[in-house]
């Protein structure tokens, strides 16, 4: 059973950060599009998600989290190049990790879902919106 | 007539606080505002500049000033009487929260007994960047008709400026937007080819390989200005290093449009091709060759790759980078699927994507 869900819509993105997490022994399943992502959800219900926030058009991202949230109190993370800057865009998530971003920082941001998840308490890391 | 932003008092009136019908006024929309608070003023002024499809808009009193400076201004007129301390003091925080590329025209009617020249800097003062046009009264009414026309027609050459820095502003996010996804992009090409690569000289030459081929690729996006690209010149484009094979290779299909995403993921698919054709495949051999058709079938396009005569195939022990990226593509991106055969005779593969994730929208 796979606790995390990669929602990202450009392949290559995709494809590297399965691999990268792989490689860290964390093992996700990825979706290409909302309508994906909430179908994987339903059949694997995520603990954690990272979610593009631009997927089939700009912003779907927030809504996917939203509903991730919602149905499975999934415990979700943007991927992107834009800063959010209003607590408005934020929707559900807790955080931002803002792309491009490097394999270690890709893997200290789930690992610090987990501690999250199990104990309440946020690391340290950049990710974490206020 | 209430706006936004609740004012009372000028004070609280902030040009952003201009509702979303401010978007692009013309010079219908834009109401002349006269402050006259003082006996018959109000109507001479109506009776003035009425009739010539100016919108007046007479205010009696400071609040409704206030209010009145809410929403979209063509000009201001105002006369000696009613620049009282209050007002001018309302007006001046008004005009100083104006955003940059605001300068509210003001015409004043002033009496004929003063000196201008002794005035002129005092007001320019007490109303800082505002397009101040000053008369004299009497004044005939054609000429007050033209100024204020001229005064309109300068506050819609600002309204103008803003729309222009607004877009501007719009496309300078979406650069940053696109070059940040062009990183991470690059980020994620390279962390395929390095956990590919044993050693550091295959790792730079594959990795420049395909840094190559992205920049290749988006020249053909540029060209086509991010829209709808054919396929046709994706392929040209792509296949252009591998030209020194002449007819060794052979490309034949329709012209269809395809979106960005698909022109982008077809050029870094046939980079691989091409680059393991000349390596190990038909064309690493005299006389090998290798056939791209494309046409659409069903509900598909189907991009078929070919390899001939070249030397005896053997299907590769580990999954290399391309065969990972085209099967991830063609399957989870693109709805088709990537059939790689590894026949003695030759190589051959075969890309299918579904039309619905590849052509433009209608």
């Amino acid at each position: 059973m796979k606790t995390l869900l990669v929602v990202e819509d450009n392949p290559l993105i995709a494809l590297s950060v399965v691999e990268d997490l792989r490689e860290a022994e964390i093992e996700a399943n990825v979706a290409h599009d909302s309508a994906e992502a909430l179908r994987i959800a339903e059949q694997e219900p995520p603990r954690y998600a990272l979610v593009d926030i631009d997927l089939e058009k700009p912003g779907a991202g927030i809504e996917v989290a939203r509903q991730l949230t919602e149905r499975h109190q999934t415990i979700c993370v943007y991927m992107s190049g834009q800063t959010t800057g209003t607590p408005g865009d934020r929707g559900a998530a807790v955080g931002l990790l803002s792309k491009p971003f490097v394999t270690s920082a890709l893997v200290t941001c789930v690992k610090a879902l987990e501690h999250f998840r199990e104990t309440g308490e946020r690391e340290a890391g950049d990710f974490w919106f206020d | 007539m209430e706006c936004g932003c609740g004012a009372v008092g000028l004070t609280e009136v902030r040009i952003e606080d201009f509702p979303a019908e401010a978007e692009a006024p013309g010079a219908k929309m834009l109401p002349v505002v006269a402050y006259a608070p003082y006996g018959d003023d109000a109507y001479a002024i109506k009776e003035l500049l009425g009739g010539d499809g100016t919108t007046i808009e007479v205010c009696r009193e400071r609040q409704e000033l206030g209010r009145a400076l809410c929403e979209p201004v063509g000009a201001l007129l105002l006369t000696q009487e009613a620049l009282t301390g209050g007002v001018a003091r309302d007006l001046g925080e008004f005009l100083r929260a104006q955003e940059q590329w605001s300068e509210l025209p003001i015409v004043l009617l002033l009496e004929s007994t003063l000196q201008l020249e002794q005035v002129r800097e005092g007001l320019q003062r007490m109303l800082p960047r505002a397009k101040l046009f000053m008369l004299q009264r009497p004044l005939r009414k054609t000429v007050l008709a033209s100024i204020v026309k001229a005064a309109v027609a300068a506050r819609l050459r600002q309204y103008a400026v803003r729309d222009h820095l607004e877009l501007q502003e719009t496309l300078r996010r979406e650069l940053n937007h696109r070059v940040k996804n062009i990183l991470a992009t690059v980020m994620s090409i390279f962390n395929l080819t390095k956990s590919r690569t044993s050693d550091r000289d295959s790792l730079v030459t594959e990795f420049q390989g395909r840094l190559n081929a992205l920049t290749a690729a988006h020249e053909v996006m540029f060209a086509a200005d991010y829209g709808s690209v054919s396929v046709g010149a994706v392929i040209e484009r792509a296949l252009a290093p591998f030209r020194t094979y002449g007819s060794r290779i052979e490309c034949s299909g329709p012209d269809i449009d395809l979106v960005p995403e698909a022109g982008l993921m077809i050029a870094l698919s046939l980079y691989e091709l091409s680059t393991n054709a000349s390596k190990y495949g038909a064309l690493s051999a005299d006389g090998g060759r290798v056939r791209l058709t494309w046409d659409v079938r069903e509900t598909n396009l189907v991009l078929e790759w070919r390899e001939t005569g070249g030397p005896a195939v053997e299907a590769p022990t580990r999954t290399g980078y391309g065969t990972t990226f085209m099967r991830a593509i063609f399957a989870q991106n693109f709805a088709g699927e990537a059939t790689l055969d590894y026949a003695p005779e030759g190589f051959s593969a075969v890309l299918a994507a579904s039309l619905d994730k590849v052509l433009p929208k209608p």
